[in-house]
């Protein structure tokens, strides 16, 4: 009996003698490959004849295309040809085949139709200027024409002032609707990383739609437009213009970091709130002007008396909030200074001194004057004015960069996801970038005291189900990292993570981990 | 759809049996035991190239515990050795020995990959305990690569579950009356 077992273990042997486990040898498109046009047919070739056991050809976004398969020659050669015309986008084949001695091996390529998209590099933290742009000149005609809106329902405007404010509010709240819409095609331009020319087509409109920043968008310009049509001249304050400010301040609640940090309930009205005091505020400071050019010197000292008198209630209430929205971004005091966005936002403090003292000195001293009836008291007002409003303006557009760069409470987008593994005495940092299903690139950070490895290997496999593994290569960067050619990581779920770190020709280190693709 | 001799598909059902098989093909010691206290030829054997491509150098790291190697040289390849430290000072044949070659490298050759061949070197097993395996970790080296022959099971691994085990050898007890 034991003879007879050793004589069928020694068949199986010899048949495992014949060669080794079949591996591929390339494929066609290459693994990685950025195409002009779409293949008709994909071709992978092995070390031997295979028997084809499974396979699937998917897009990124998990959909499925139906493909035949065929082998050739001996069948070492498997041709795929998808059922229709591959569009613009990235694939992923997956195929599990059975070498001459029966080992299954599994494995996948990657190939995309036109650009892989949305990849920034990992070190950029720098805004777009386009989509910064976009940003300020949104929100400084919302700001400003909502703040002309308010001036015309609270301050006892003259006649004269209250034509031009009214006139001002319009041409800013109508110029709220094509800066949004300008924000909205430069959040799809930097989501998917194409130039303008690309608004043509339907991609980064579809990205922009993902973020979901439209409802936003759209929120605040109904508001503007509701606010343009309703505020009349000399006109009491209407419930449609009260309506549409709030709408026009609302919006900026439903979308953003400052707005969507948790507890949701506290930092979007918070931030709602903090707009409408800078309405007020800033919105004010054209009306104020134009009622002292325009108004009768008494009518623009009540203007002024009011509003100084309103100030003094909704300026700190305004700072108290924004101290409160900026402290839940702020995670210490020391990301202050080390963080862009800190940086960010000690400069928009700077202004805002800048601007309280401009508003101390009108309070203390100017408004006095001007109800004294103190004839320098105009000019100098009038100077210090547009001081202010070049202040508010500056103001207005840091707080659009504050609102596009990534505040240190969370992680860099370029960053995305952090692994540190850890192994016989190898500590390893892996950036995953931008740690989402779909192209991703890997960054391997290694302890810089050891001399520099070899070699470092990736494997990655899906924990669903879906085991084809992902083995890929990274090579040495300038900054001393090894980093992988983009890497469509299909589908979302956890993933097992070994890095393969070659120390010397005869030791490799295996450090594991996993990440997961939200 | 799908034109290809069903044996294959038997085949792949009969994979996890034929798995053991493949350890055939992998980079192994002709003697894959050996009393301590003896001579030992390691004949290291290489059935194919890397992944169809030739082989042209062969480096392999000399085990502790293996002292006093004397590679063989093969026609037609350059042979090369690092010398080093011991872990310890070894007893051979009454004088001290507390260093040696650590690796050996066979380099400019050319063994096609539907070619077979063997590497040889010779050395003293010190007086290890019997039980003890030890690891000649291989490297084959080819034009695009390499197949890296490193692998050491883990507790509670069999070599067989590894995809590249480094070819190795048991100490067995030394014979009692030796020489």
């Amino acid at each position: 009996m034991p003879a007879l077992l050793l004589f069928l273990f020694s068949l199986l042997a010899a048949a495992g003698e014949a060669s080794a486990h079949a591996s591929l040898r390339g494929a066609t498109p290459p693994d990685g490959a950025m195409l002009e046009t779409a293949p008709a047919t994909i071709e992978l070739v092995f070390s031997e004849p295979v028997a084809l056991l499974a396979y699937s050809l998917a897009t990124a976004e998990g959909g499925t295309v139906a493909a035949r398969a065929e082998a050739t020659g001996d069948g070492s050669r498997l041709l795929f040809f998808p059922a229709e015309a591959l569009a613009r986008g990235s694939y992923l084949l997956r195929w599990r085949v059975a070498s001459l001695d029966g080992h299954p091996v599994a494995g996948r390529i990657a190939f995309s139709i036109g650009a892989i998209p949305a990849l920034a590099p990992a070190e950029s933290e720098a805004v777009p200027v386009p989509l910064l742009a976009a940003r300020a000149l949104h929100l400084a005609t919302t700001v400003l024409g909502g703040g002309a809106g308010i001036a015309l329902l609270l301050l006892p405007l003259g006649s004269a002032s209250r034509t031009r404010t009214v006139r001002l509010a319009r041409i800013l709240l109508l110029a709220a609707l094509p800066a949004a819409l300008f924000r909205f095609a430069a959040t799809g331009l930097e989501a998917t990383g194409l130039p303008a020319l690309a608004l043509a087509g339907p991609e980064p409109w579809s990205a922009a739609l993902a973020t979901g920043v439209h409802a936003a968008l759209a929120t605040t310009t109904a508001g503007c437009l509701l606010l343009a049509i309703s505020i009349g001249g000399g006109a009491p304050p209407t419930l449609p213009a009260l309506f549409g400010l709030l709408l026009a301040a609302g919006g900026f609640g439903l979308t953003g970091h400052t707005a969507t940090a948790a507890p949701v309930v506290v930092f979007a009205p918070a931030l709602v709130l903090h707009l409408l005091g800078a309405m007020f505020w800033l919105g004010a400071l054209v009306p104020l002007a134009l009622a002292l050019r325009h108004d009768p010197p008494a009518t623009a000292r009540a203007v002024f008396e009011q509003f100084s008198e309103r100030a003094l209630l909704v300026v700190p209430t305004l700072l108290a909030l924004g101290l409160l929205l900026a402290m839940r971004q702020l995670p210490d005091g020391g990301a202050l200074l080390a963080s862009p966005w800190g940086r960010l936002l000690l400069f928009k403090l700077a202004l805002l001194a800048g601007l309280l003292a401009v508003a101390a000195i009108n309070r203390l001293r100017l408004v006095p004057a001007l109800s004294a009836g103190d004839p320098g008291a105009r000019p100098a007002l009038s100077r210090l004015l547009a001081l202010d409003l070049a202040l508010a303006i500056g103001l207005l557009a840091v707080t659009a960069a504050l609102g596009a760069a990534p505040p240190p409470r969370l992680p860099h987008p370029g960053a995305g996801q952090e692994l540190r593994l850890a192994g016989a005495g190898l500590a390893a940092r892996v950036e995953i970038a931008p740690a989402r299903p779909g192209w991703n690139r890997l960054a391997i950070a290694l302890d810089p005291a050891r001399p520099p490895p070899l070699e470092v290997r990736l494997r990655l496999v899906p924990e669903n189900g879906a085991g084809e593994p992902l083995e890929a290569t990274a090579t040495a960067a300038d900054d001393g990292t090894y980093r992988t050619d983009p890497l469509l990581l299909v589908p979302a779920g956890t993933w097992q993570l070994a890095v393969g770190v070659l120390l010397d020709p005869f030791t490799r280190v295996e450090l594991s981990g996993r990440l997961s693709l939200p | 759809m799908y034109p290809h001799p069903t044996i294959l598909k038997t085949l792949a059902v009969l994979g996890p049996l034929a798995v053991t098989s493949a350890a055939l093909a992998h980079v192994t010691l002709e003697t894959a035991e050996a009393p301590a206290n003896s001579s030992y030829k390691a004949v290291l054997r290489v059935p194919h190239g890397c992944d169809g491509q030739a082989t042209h150098t062969v480096r392999v790291q000399v085990p502790e515990g293996l002292i006093a190697v004397k590679p063989m040289p093969k026609p037609g390849w350059q042979l090369t050795t690092v010398k080093g430290p011991y872990a310890k000072t070894y007893d051979y044949f009454g004088s001290k020995l507390s260093e040696g070659v650590k690796e050996v490298v066979w380099s400019g050759g050319e063994l096609l990959d539907e070619h077979y061949d063997e590497f040889v070197l010779r050395g003293r097993l010190a007086d290890l305990p019997a039980g003890t395996v030890l690891y000649f970790k291989t490297v084959q080296e080819c034009a695009n690569g390499a197949e890296r022959w490193i692998e050491i099971p883990a507790e509670g691994q069999k070599a067989s579950d590894l995809k590249y085990p480094a070819p190795s050898l048991k100490v067995i007890e030394k014979k009692s009356a030796s020489h």
